[in-house]
């Protein structure tokens, strides 16, 4: 075995056994905080080296690939920049920080195995491994203040968790019902001659739900709006950004299965944007606290994002990817502004923005950055997402749907604009001023650098994105 | 139909399975405590092993598949138990109930 | 017909059994006002499940359901409804009245498209089969082919372990 092809899990998980060992004794959360930044510095290193890695691991269930090796990066870049984002950890008591850092760490471990996990069954563990960390993170919110929603959050997270799993199951053994196999390489030929067969959609259509509910996607959303609200600002950008980088690559590989005969699930997917977006936007629209609106934004984005995937073509693919990587970049900049101006890891309502644009004027521009790239505003990687995504739907033929996302884009802007309005126009009386770190300062010109470059020249990561999802296909 | 011999048929293992899917379901929307959703969640768990079962022991090639996945959703199902108890204990402390209708700080 | 009287009369007899326990234990965990017979109606399902895995020519995972679900599981859930102590569920008036209905309607609806999907389906059986599913080949499988998940499920279940006391104990402080 080659160590090499391993080598971003592995520092990943010693970096969770010495998180381990120091949560045994009573350490603080500063000697947590650099072990855990050391090791996903090095995550990422490695992650860059291994880039171009090919091969398979545990008899075959484990592929490495430029698609998986790719998403791993991203989802390392991730990791390390909500590390960054949510440093001070001001929502998160200083006794179980270890704790809560081994949990961080070990949720990223689970998403990153789950990108290279070829077999049904390794693909479920990673996926739990991941999901139980994050079920861990919310409750893990300090109730000093009194604030006692984190455990309301947790706990319908955790339930409604499990009944998506128990859904993902039930179509997996359906999958393997009918072929024999839960290897998804034989899947993929197997499955292809009985794709007509209701058994074989149904149970694809449930295998999607699992992850349906990691995206958030419209009839799976009913924990958005309570674990965005109820777990702490730094634990709620972790769950917002990275675990949806990993949801949408599996969405990817599991939707590659799908035959011509399974345009029931093609509609399945059509009816679940529209959803999604439609109910994403207009209930964002009401929303005061910043992190529930945030929330429902997202449910929209994952309607856009499964513009890309229902497709079914290598350029939908790409763009779904070259999107959600965007929004990550986009979401994580917003998170930054909250976690920075909440003074003590509370929740913040729209009107606590009120006069950013005195009281840090950085933290004001980095905000109506990431804003204005969320509604898809030029030049930013929200539009050129969004276009992409519209023009290839357009090319397949999906011209009412391009038509229901354009009407929804424009919903959106009226609820991302006011945020910034908040920001820009109103007197910043009566607010505490904001104290911003030189790290904070930095990561936050680094995001929109980030958010313009992606922006402006789109085709650089396209053309990885397109060289990554061509490996599936 | 022989009512004596339907442990030989493919088809009464997936009725159940679904059966169970359906409890749980029913369970997962008309419970008010969290416990008992818990309960629900286990059913739907539950079921979902039957369907493997079955398949393994009348289809696959490799019936050693099937059984090696139930006992992993019982590990899972096992864990995932814990830790929900573990939250509604915590959520007890700080609401002295676990009924859902009184936890009503959050409105979705 | 099978007669009542002969071997397997009496194996569809005691299977019979094991799906009426496992039936009446679901109805009885799902509809139940205490919560404490709620746990029992799971139990009761779930030794009723094992029975089914027996027929199913699996007594090791029957064995091993009984100690995981009726044992571990269910024990533990006895354990927090007593730490807990929830009152009487006071469920009548508090519901929309049309949720009662509307929930068993949705899960008619549910059981029996799947019941459907699975009795409609024309399975394809295997010709011939590697492997005959003994224990040992369970064994072996899971140390090669499945080795991954092997692995993989000691890690969740050590975080499941951590992060319970760490939830129970409020901290390691107290």
């Amino acid at each position: 075995m080659n160590i090499m092809l391993f080598a971003p899990e592995l520092f990943l998980l010693t970096g969770a056994l010495v998180l381990f060992l120091l949560s045994l004794g009573s350490a603080g959360g500063g000697k947590a905080r650099g072990t855990t930044l050391l090791f996903a510095i090095v995550t990422v290193a490695s992650a860059l080296v291994c880039l171009h890695l090919e091969g398979s691991l545990f008899y075959n269930a484990y592929r490495i690939d430029f698609f998986s090796q790719f998403i791993k990066l991203i989802i390392a870049v991730g990791f390390l920049v909500v590390l960054l984002v949510g440093r001070q950890l001001k929502g998160v008591a200083d006794d179980v920080r270890a704790e809560y850092y081994l949990f961080l760490t070990m949720s990223t471990l689970g998403l990153m195995m789950l990108v290279s996990s070829v077999e049904l069954l390794t693909l479920f563990i990673a996926l739990e491994l991941s999901s139980y960390s994050l079920y861990l993170l919310v409750p893990m919110r300090d109730d000093r203040a009194g604030s006692r929603m984190q455990m309301e959050g947790a706990i319908k997270y955790i339930l409604f968790g499990v009944v998506a799993t128990g859904i993902m199951l039930f179509g997996m053994s359906y999958l393997y019902g009918l072929t024999g196999t839960t290897y998804l390489g034989e899947l993929v030929t197997r499955l292809h001659p009985i794709m007509a067969q209701p058994a074989a959609i149904v149970g694809l259509a449930m295998v999607l739900c699992g992850f349906f509910f990691k995206l958030a996607v419209f009839p799976f959303h009913f924990w958005v709006p309570d674990v965005y609200q109820g777990a702490s600002n730094e634990t709620t950008a972790f769950i917002a950004s990275v675990p949806k980088i990993a949801a949408v690559a599996l969405l990817i590989r599991m939707t590659t299965l799908i035959a011509p005969g399974g345009w029931p699930v093609v509609n399945l997917l059509v009816v679940l944007a529209v959803a999604s977006m439609f109910y994403g936007n207009l209930v964002a629209l009401v929303q005061k606290d910043i992190k529930r609106m945030l929330g429902f934004s997202g449910i929209a984005h994952a309607g856009y994002v499964l513009l890309g995937i229902l497709t079914l073509g290598q350029n939908g693919y790409a763009t779904a990817m070259y999107y959600i990587t965007g929004y990550l970049v986009m979401n994580l900049a917003c998170f930054l502004v909250i976690c920075a101006v909440s003074p003590k890891g509370e929740n913040l309502q729209i009107d606590d923005l009120s006069g950013l644009h005195q009281r840090s004027p950085l933290l004001a521009l980095t905000l109506a950055v990431g804003m204005f790239a969320l509604a898809g505003i030029p030049p930013f990687v929200g539009f050129m997402g969004k276009f992409m995504l519209l023009a290839n739907a357009l090319n397949e033929g999906y011209l009412a749907l391009v038509i229901l996302a354009a009407i929804n884009t424009a919903i959106s802007i009226f609820y991302y604009l006011s945020v910034v309005r908040v920001a820009y126009t109103t007197s910043p009386e009566g607010y505490p001023a904001v104290q911003v770190a030189g790290t904070t300062k930095l990561v936050g010109v680094l995001l929109m650098l980030v958010i313009i470059a992606m922006g402006v020249l789109p085709t650089a990561m396209m053309n990885i994105a397109t060289s990554a999802v061509r490996v599936l296909l | 139909m022989d009512i004596l011999a339907l442990q030989n048929s493919l088809n009464t293992y997936l009725v159940l399975g679904a059966l169970l899917f359906g409890f749980g379901a029913y369970g997962m929307m008309r419970n008010r405590t969290f416990i008992g959703m818990l309960i629900s969640a286990e059913l739907v768990l539950g079921g979902a092993s039957i369907n493997f079962m079955a398949f393994s022991r009348f289809l696959a090639p490799d019936p050693t598949v099937g059984q090696i996945f139930t006992l992993f959703i019982m590990g899972l199902a096992a864990a995932e138990a814990a830790i929900a108890l573990s939250i509604i204990i915590a959520v007890y402390r700080n609401f002295k109930s676990i009924d859902t209708d009184d936890v009503a700080e959050l409105e979705g | 017909m099978t007669p009542i009287l002969s071997p397997q009369g009496l194996a569809g007899l005691i299977f019979l059994g094991c799906v009426a326990a496992t039936i009446a234990g679901a109805l009885l965990a799902t509809n139940a006002t205490r919560l404490i017979r709620a746990v029992t109606g799971l139990a009761l399902c779930m030794v009723g499940v094992a029975g089914i895995y027996y027929f199913l020519g699996s007594p090791f995972v029957a064995l091993m359901q009984i100690l995981i679900y009726a044992g571990a599981v269910c024990v533990t859930i006895i354990f927090a409804i007593m730490l807990a102590e929830p009152h009487e569920m006071k469920r009548v008036g508090k519901v929309h009245a049309l949720a009662g209905p509307a929930s068993i309607l949705a899960a008619t609806v549910l059981v029996w498209g799947l019941a459907a999907l699975g009795t409609k389906t024309v399975w394809q059986p295997v010709a011939c089969r590697a492997k005959n599913g003994t224990l040992e080949e369970v064994g072996q499988s899971m140390l090669t082919t499945y080795s991954m998940s092997f692995e993989l499920i000691s890690v969740v279940l050590l975080i499941a372990i951590i992060g319970s006391l760490a939830l129970a104990r409020a901290g390691r402080s107290k």
